[in-house]
């Protein structure tokens, strides 16, 4: 009986020392919930990959979203691990983690998308602010520019510079940035250039027909004639109205205009002759043709303006105004006198007889021909 | 006999299981962290953007790990202290690059500025020579007018050098830079034209 009881106690304390640990470790091992391990690797891996797509100035809302939900998960993973193992939950982990991942991936889709069209619109501005600047920087070194609008230039293309910099670096905000601003300043200057060439370009009519009539001229007495295109920078001489030769020229600095006064820089427009061929000690421009400036229709407009008060009361007609050498300088430089290069001068003055007629007129074309740019 | 054999293997068993159980690395697990956030503060994410981002991926990955392990009946962080250690570690490589990325770019910012500086004073004393009078008097206005925006800019530069802006004052130094190129080429031609016309 004493050893049954002893074998049952016996039974009783095995039992206890492993039946109940046993029992214990079993319900741990297989009551502690699963933790959201997996759904965390995949939002982890979905955020990494986006972020190695996506660019850094475009990532979308839906990644800022991903990581904050990622940050929750994680957040909520931490906050049931401080629990009892077994009143664990990873439920509201688990289900950040998974919209975490649903949002990283749909994120490179949208940040290709954005980006490509963001791309696209950046390569049109690009391309329409190069062609833009081409003629701008064109008309400023044509056109007689206030040092403010010149300053806008430098400063556009600057800011152009910039941003073909940050372009090349992918810092493509920054980029944008700088565009606008370059933008911005080319847009004021190509405005002041338009406002200041289309007043002008409305005597388009009328220079044509004064060089039609050189030229129908010239063909009438077999003789020379010659045609100033102030724009284009061109002489045109013709012999018996056919074109015979063209030269680069150089014109007053202030050349957008008709010369109305003595030293506004302006090269008159109009009908002249040749009234006097110089050389040596006579013109220190090498060689020069004089011309009848001003002729009666200069003194009219002269009398109308000091009359009209547009021209100040003190101001002189001038005169002196010649064809000289000189020139060759790549930019309008004269006082109001037309400027060849020397060697185009020599031959210019074998050429000429005195007398012949020279006709100076703004231009020969039409704006958008004259500078090279579409129709409108 | 057999009964206090058995009692001291089931406590021995039991000793060990709790000793494996380890504590959490709350200082590996602050010293990452730390060590990322600095590496931010160094602003890795401009000047070594994919490193930093290798970087931060590494940490998520690691504090994931740790807290795998926590979730666990039985804890052993000691992988994950490795794990940690070593993105300490590379926190502290990625600061570094950062740091010296940036100083990299501030001493090309400073030279460049430097040419700047020298291409004006050129500008400057190639502008007083040009010729005077009627001949380039608008052209050498308009020239004078881009120094004066340039050096307008040289300080624009130095006021975004000063706020750290480095990337930014960079990029304008080297516009500045081709500008004042570009105006020396444009001297240098007219000086050159002026000297054939001498000779």
């Amino acid at each position: 009986m004493a050893r049954k009881l002893k074998k049952k106690v016996k039974i009783f304390i095995l039992t206890f020392l492993f039946g109940i640990p046993l029992i214990v470790f079993g319900v741990f091992f297989f009551g502690t919930p699963e933790a959201p391990e997996k759904e965390l690797t995949k939002a982890r891996l979905a955020i990494a990959n986006a972020h190695r797509i996506i660019e850094k100035d475009f990532i979308p809302t839906t990644l800022t979203v991903a990581e904050n939900l990622y940050d929750s998960a994680m957040y909520f993973w931490r906050i049931e691990n401080e629990r009892f193992i077994l009143s664990r939950d990873y439920a509201k982990s688990r289900t950040y983690a998974i919209r975490s991942e649903q949002q990283a991936l749909i994120s490179p889709k949208i940040a290709i998308q954005n980006t490509n069209e963001f791309l696209g619109n950046l390569e049109k501005d690009l391309a329409a602010i190069r062609r833009d600047t081409a003629t701008i920087g064109q008309l400023v070194t044509k056109l007689p520019v206030p040092a403010i609008i010149n300053k806008k230039y430098t400063r556009g293309i600057m800011n152009l510079q910039e941003a073909m910099l940050n372009k090349e670096q992918k810092n493509y905000k920054e980029c944008n940035v700088k565009l606008a601003v370059a933008k911005s300043d080319l847009a004021d200057v190509a405005k002041y250039a338009k406002s200041l060439l289309d007043g002008y370009f409305t005597r388009l009519p009328m220079w044509k027909r004064w060089a039609d009539q050189t030229i129908r001229e010239s063909a009438q007495t077999q003789s020379y004639a010659m045609v100033v295109d102030k724009f284009a920078g061109k002489c045109f001489v013709y012999k018996a109205g056919k074109l015979k030769t063209t030269y680069n020229v150089e014109v007053g600095k202030n050349w957008i205009g008709d010369k109305l006064y003595s030293g506004d820089k302006a090269t008159p427009e109009g009908r002249y002759k040749v009234t006097k061929k110089k050389d040596g000690s006579q013109t220190k421009y090498f060689k020069a043709l004089l011309l009848n400036y001003p002729n009666e229709e200069d003194k009219a407009r002269f009398r109308n303006g000091i009359k009209a008060r547009t021209i100040p009361g003190y101001a002189r007609i001038g005169g002196l105004i010649e064809i000289h050498g000189g020139g060759g300088r790549g930019m309008n430089w004269t006082d109001g006198c037309i400027a060849f290069a020397d060697n185009d001068m020599e031959s210019l003055y074998r050429m000429i007889p005195s007398g012949c007629p020279v006709t100076i007129l703004g231009s020969l074309q039409p704006i958008f021909e004259a500078l090279n740019i579409p129709k409108p | 006999m057999k009964i206090k054999l058995l009692s001291g293997i089931a406590i021995v068993g039991l000793a060990l299981v709790f000793a494996s159980c380890q504590k959490y690395p709350q200082a590996e697990v602050d010293a990452a962290n730390a060590a990322v956030e600095a590496a931010k503060a160094a602003q890795a994410n401009l000047y070594v953007a994919s490193e930093f981002n290798a970087l931060q991926d590494s940490l998520n990955t690691v504090l994931a790990a740790v807290e795998k392990a926590k979730s666990k009946l039985f804890k052993n962080y000691k992988n994950e202290v490795v794990k940690l250690n070593a993105t300490t570690e590379t926190a502290k490589t990625v600061a570094a690059n950062a740091v010296a990325k940036k100083e990299q770019m501030k001493a090309e910012c400073t030279a460049t500025l430097a040419e700047v500086a020298t291409l004006l004073t050129t500008n400057k004393e190639m502008l007083a020579k040009a010729p005077k009078g009627k001949e380039g008097k608008a052209a050498m206005e308009a020239i004078s007018a881009d120094l004066t925006s340039i050096e307008t800019q040289v300080a624009e530069v130095n006021n975004k050098f000063a706020s750290d802006d480095i990337i930014n004052a960079l990029n304008q130094a080297k516009a500045l830079k081709e500008k004042a190129t570009s105006i020396n080429t444009e001297l240098t031609d007219v000086m050159s034209k002026v000297k054939g016309k001498k000779k």
